[in-house]
């Protein structure tokens, strides 16, 4: 029984070391993104559907304005916006426009939290919604979200963030379903603190 | 009558084969084999919600695999069509739909929607349930790959 307890004590110093780098690495990431107040982007979303062994590619913009405003654009192969403006979130495809209050729609609350968030890195501090691990990698920092909260937990298994350490802005998203499929977001061109006009995120 | 037979089968299995094509687009609107998927443009519109995205469509041999996923990538609907049996199997339904009285709704309109596609329709109603399918053919088909 000593013997094991001098092992778990021999341990104890890298497991409170981990935790205390990942802390500085979140609270890097937090001051990055407070400085945030836009940003300016194109993606690429690649899709790999498992059980066709096959995957889409679709690209687009997205512009985010702090705190609540995000325009996520696919242009092609599709043309469909996503506005999220406060508590509105406008949905654009071809002559169709819907608004959704996301304040009675919990399913959209947590797609429009999780877009929102993950974007600029906001949710590696929300325990409530993620149980959040993170690892150093060469060029990049890697968090790991695995999802606490019912809504999100029914699409995803877990979302993965890449992180630029030399601006400690998201490069890659990963989101990683139940079913075996990935979605992986590519941020391009990023652009940070340029004026955007408010009529992008309007209906 | 052997001589007609032999006339007649080459073309039969040509119209067969022309019966998956959109003869406007010169595109598959049914995949025929393993060499070429299908992608559409799809809605199913609900009572009171709507769900759009992509539907693909993968063949091999005799079975027709379909993913049908959102605009962001969420899964919706992962199926598998078998063509002799006339049977879909659901291998996948997001959360929302996962009810029993739902899949077996799906797992009906889905079979209907099999044939609508191979024939080159881009439309189904379930008027008895209130449910209508719309579905497009994507032009190019270039932004299905196969994973590597």
């Amino acid at each position: 029984m000593k013997k094991y307890i001098f092992v778990f004590l021999m341990f104890l110093p890298l497991i409170a070391n981990a935790q205390s780098s990942q802390e500085a690495i979140i609270k890097q990431i937090n001051t990055a993104v407070s400085r945030i107040s836009t940003m300016q982007c194109d993606f690429e979303q690649t899709k790999h559907m498992k059980m066709l062994n096959n995957k889409l590619v679709s690209t687009g913009i997205m512009k985010y304005q702090q705190s609540d405003k995000l325009r996520w654009e696919y242009k092609n192969p599709y043309n469909y916006i996503f506005i999220l403006n406060g508590s509105k979130v406008y949905l654009k495809k071809g002559s169709r426009n819907d608004v959704i209050d996301i304040k009675q729609n919990k399913v959209f609350k947590s797609i429009a939290q999780i877009m929102m968030n993950s974007v600029v890195g906001k949710c590696l501090t929300d325990t409530k919604e993620f149980d959040v691990s993170i690892v150093d990698a060469n060029n990049e920092w890697v968090a790991t979200l695995i999802p606490q909260k019912k809504e999100l937990k029914q699409m995803y298994a877990k979302i993965i963030l890449h992180f630029n350490k030399s601006n400690s802005i998201i490069q890659t998203v990963e989101m990683c379903e139940k079913n075996g499929d990935k979605t992986i977001i590519e941020l391009k061109n990023v652009q940070l603190n340029k004026s955007i006009d408010s009529s992008a995120f309007s209906n | 009558m052997r001589f007609l037979i032999n006339r007649l089968l080459p073309l039969i299995g040509i119209m067969a084969l022309m019966s998956s094509y959109n003869a406007k687009a010169q595109e598959l609107t049914f995949p025929v084999d393993s060499t070429a998927n299908v992608v559409y443009s799809m809605q199913i519109d609900f009572e009171n919600a709507y769900v759009s995205g992509l539907c693909v469509l993968a063949r091999e041999n005799d079975i027709i695999k379909s993913s049908i996923v959102n605009e962001f990538g969420v899964s919706i609907i992962d199926f598998v069509y078998k063509i002799k049996k006339n049977k879909v199997e659901l291998k996948y339904v997001m959360s929302t739909l996962d009810k029993w009285y739902l899949k077996r709704i799906l797992r009906k309109d889905l079979r209907e929607i099999m044939h609508i596609m191979q024939s080159g329709g881009t439309e189904y109603i379930n008027n008895k349930r209130g449910l209508k399918y719309t579905f497009f053919l994507m032009e190019g088909n270039q932004y299905s790959k196969t994973d590597n």
